[in-house]
């Protein structure tokens, strides 16, 4: 029993960092169509940069994660603008190669500016505890959980309840018509990427504790951040956060029950649920 | 393009052959990108000419690889042997992939092709004690060629028998490719709605295409592991891939010679500069792919 | 809805026109007849066969062929290649791997007889993204009679075809073997003057009057329809 808490704790807790990193991505996928395998650079840039910010200055850890993933999403600004936006109507090949090409140029960066070793991040003192819920659990999981739940609800209310929400919702449904009726995509591609980007830097700099910075990290990551974001479907904001939820607490279960199958039941459960729905648990056709 | 003999179709491989004579020290490189140019004209086969996108090709080199390389450390060390069940074995993986992934198009698709490449992968690696696993497949024993040709030190035999058999893929790919089957891949991958209103089984077509695809990736996986007599856990994984479809794309896809220019540049440039700083060459190597996309697309969205 | 209680018979050998208005349905109802869209209620018999359940690559089989109303054609293939596709496929010939496609001189015979049947035949080796409007607009008629059909539709052949072409065509349509029942949707009412020997007028999904040209055209109910098309053709 206490076995089965713990793995259930820490399989949500790796779900809930695998979500905000993942999130951006399904709604970037489902609002431009764009193969953005590179995803997790901004991530890794998340991660990289609380580190230095922490290191360099000694601002408090929140206002260090913060600042990374403001950074990240400032900096998303212009790589949309110059060169992701030129490939939207490009076909699936080009973009592929396109983010191949970006994880490479990022991976040669960050082995050259933080070296080839992982990095840990410096999480304050009092985080570094257990704490006793009928099982000890490290603090700073806790927190980690807490925070993609309210992350999770935050968006969710945005979205669903604001007028900007509207617009992406409708943008997501359809371009031409959200075009048609005056929603300025261009812009709204912009400010979605930046989101998607800033959450995916806030996942990877709050995560770090959890999974370590390391110039490989873009292609580690992208396995896991794409099951989350294909399973769960394109466009929404609670398909991949039950789908993140699934695939935390299955693969933590599986690496302690089967481990000499380690993630081999993942992955065949990937393929089956995709071709028993081919858009994700939640997509949209 | 025609059916016709050329001498572009000629050269590359009298080129290969006098490279045995010319860099008679470099034919473990030599026998790296032939096997590559076998890898990249079966992806050319099913992106090129069928039009199907697959990240996970790399499944079905590795899964030639280890077949050949486990039958051989069984006692099983024909060469000829190994390669024909390698092809068999990935062909018949590849049709039955088919059948399964291709009721998909696009983002689905590609993560099915990724997902089986990543399950693979991930089987070889737990099953080490079939596979080896992370330190690779020990003890293989290769049979002499033909029952006559040694595997000689300077990778002589090795260099000669990965030619002859790039060189019956690139027949048989090349004759494929000429030949109605071929031109009805075309016709799909041109329009595949009218395809199907001229009465050709889309689907169908393109299961064929991608077990046949397969079968030559497997081929070549096996060719390598004959080769070097030995088998990384590396032959199953996402960077062989990308690798693959980079070379492609570098020679240009859908007319067989971007094999011939993609993987000899790729593995040559790699060679060198990766020797040199890996760092510096992953750059640039992304600058460049990142450059030639945005080149293709330089006109206004 | 976008088609209802539509009974509607084709005979051998027949010229049918089928007319309506924008948005009549008319494109549906072939894509209802060629299995691309499933009816929810009905039955599609071809040859007295029930094909409903069949998919359209069967339907094309049991000799079904269609145009499209958009250019739908093998853009980057010469217009004999994308003649001797249908051919092949006709002939089952499509599975062979081993000898050059060009090799098979009958196919490539037949092909060159075709496109000179419909005036095509020096424009054979051209790809089919260089040609002129009303020239692809012709290819789609020959691919879809490569497949040897006994009923064709012929889904708006003239559309955006210029007057000169549209003629052309419209002489090639008149030459079309007698045993194939031809439908053609159109708008151009000289065309369907001419060529019908029976027309169907669709409205909203519906079957509005079915007779000979003449009957139709003093249809009331088409006049009140058709009264205020007039302008836009």
């Amino acid at each position: 029993m206490e076995t089965l808490a713990g793995i259930l704790l820490n399989g949500v807790a790796s779900a809930m960092i695998l979500y905000i990193i993942a999130v951006g991505l399904s709604v970037t996928l489902g609002l431009m169509k764009f193969v953005n395998l590179a995803h997790c650079v901004f991530a890794m840039a998340g991660g990289y940069a609380a580190i230095w910010l922490l290191q360099k200055t000694g601002m408090p850890f929140a206002l260090a994660l913060a600042a990374a993933a403001i950074l990240v999403a400032l900096l998303s600004v212009p790589v949309e603008r110059l060169l992701y936006s030129r490939l939207y109507g490009a076909g699936d090949l080009d973009q592929v190669l396109f983010t191949i090409g970006v994880i490479f140029v990022s991976i040669a960066l960050a082995r050259y500016f933080f070296g080839p070793s992982p990095v840990n991040i410096a999480i304050p003192d009092a985080l570094r505890g257990q704490v006793d819920l009928g099982v000890q659990f490290p603090a700073y999981r806790l927190l980690v959980l807490a925070a993609g739940f309210m992350l999770f609800a935050f968006m969710w209310l945005a979205v669903e309840k604001t007028a900007l929400g509207a617009r992406l919702r409708a943008a997501v449904d359809n371009r031409r018509i959200a075009e048609a009726i005056g929603v300025r995509t261009d812009r709204l591609f912009t400010l979605t990427f930046a989101l998607g980007c800033g959450l995916a830097a806030l996942g990877g700099a709050l995560g770090a504790e959890i999974l370590p910075m390391r110039p490989t990290y873009p292609i580690e990551q992208l396995n896991y951040v794409l099951i989350v974001v294909s399973v769960g479907g394109l466009g929404t904001l609670h398909g991949p956060f039950i789908a993140a939820l699934v695939l935390g607490i299955a693969d933590t279960a599986c690496k302690y029950y089967v481990p000499e199958f380690g993630a081999f039941f993942i992955f065949a459960a990937m393929i089956a649920i995709l071709l028993w729905r081919p858009n994700g648990l939640f997509g949209r056709a | 393009m025609s059916h016709r003999l050329r001498v572009m179709d000629v050269a590359p491989w009298a080129a290969a052959v006098l490279a045995l004579f010319v860099f008679p020290r470099h034919l473990q490189l030599g026998t790296q990108i032939l096997v590559m140019v076998l890898f990249v004209l079966s992806i050319d086969l099913l992106l090129g000419y069928a039009g199907i996108i697959s990240l996970g090709h790399a499944a079905f080199f590795g899964l030639g690889a280890y077949c050949a390389g486990i039958l051989s450390v069984r006692g099983i060390g024909d060469p000829l042997v190994g390669l024909a069940a390698a092809g068999a074995l990935s062909g018949l993986a590849g049709l039955l992939c088919g059948l399964v992934v291709l009721r998909t198009r696009g983002l689905t698709l590609l993560m099915l092709t990724l997902g089986i490449l990543l399950m693979l992968e991930e089987a070889a690696n737990r099953a080490a004690w079939l596979t080896g696993g992370a330190d690779g497949l020990q003890g293989m024993q290769v049979a002499p060629l033909l029952g006559l040709y040694e595997w000689d030190m300077f990778g002589r035999t090795a260099y000669l028998y990965s030619l002859a058999v790039a060189f019956i893929g690139f027949v048989f790919v090349r004759t494929l490719v000429h030949s109605p089957f071929g031109r009805s891949l075309a016709g799909i991958r041109e329009n595949a709605v009218r395809m199907e209103a001229i009465g050709a089984p889309v689907r169908r077509r393109l299961v064929a295409a991608y077990g046949l695809a397969a079968m030559l990736a497997g081929i070549a996986g096996a060719v390598n592991a004959q080769a070097f007599q030995f088998v990384a856990l590396n032959v199953l994984s996402f960077e062989l891939s990308g690798a693959a479809l980079i070379m492609l794309i570098l020679g240009g896809a859908g007319r067989l010679y971007g094999a011939f220019i993609g993987a000899p540049l790729y593995m040559i440039a790699s060679d060198t500069f990766a020797k040199l700083d890996p760092t510096y060459w992953l750059f640039w190597l992304g600058m460049l792919l990142i450059g030639i996309v945005m080149f293709r697309n330089r006109r206004a969205r | 809805m976008v088609a209802a209680g539509i009974d509607f018979r084709l005979h051998p050998g027949e010229r049918h026109a089928l007319i309506g208005p924008n948005g009549a349905g008319k494109t549906t109802f072939v894509n209802l007849v060629t299995g691309r869209l499933a009816p929810s209620a009905g039955r599609v018999l071809l040859g007295g066969e029930d094909v409903t359940r069949r998919a359209p690559v069967e339907r094309v089989k049991r000799g079904l062929a269609r145009t499209f109303q958009i250019n739908t054609q093998f853009m980057g293939l010469s217009v004999l290649e994308n003649v001797r596709l249908a051919i092949f496929e006709r002939e089952g010939l499509a599975w062979r791997m081993f000898r050059p496609a060009e090799s098979y001189r009958a196919v490539t015979g037949e092909a060159l007889a075709a496109l000179e049947d419909l005036r095509l035949g020096p424009l054979a080796h051209r790809r089919v993204d260089e040609l002129a409007y009303g020239e692809s607009r012709m290819v789609e008629v020959a691919l879809a009679l490569a497949s040897r059909p006994s009923v064709l539709l012929l889904d708006e052949p003239a559309a955006g075809v210029p007057a000169e072409g549209s003629q052309a065509i419209l002489d090639q349509l008149a030459r079309l073997p007698a045993h194939i029942a031809v439908m053609i949707i159109e708008h151009d009412m000289d065309l369907v003057f001419r060529f019908a020997q029976r027309v169907t007028v669709l409205d909203q999904g519906r079957v509005v009057a079915t007779g000979t040209p003449a009957e139709v055209q003093s249809d009331a109910h088409v006049r009140a329809i058709y009264f205020g098309e007039r302008a836009h053709g």
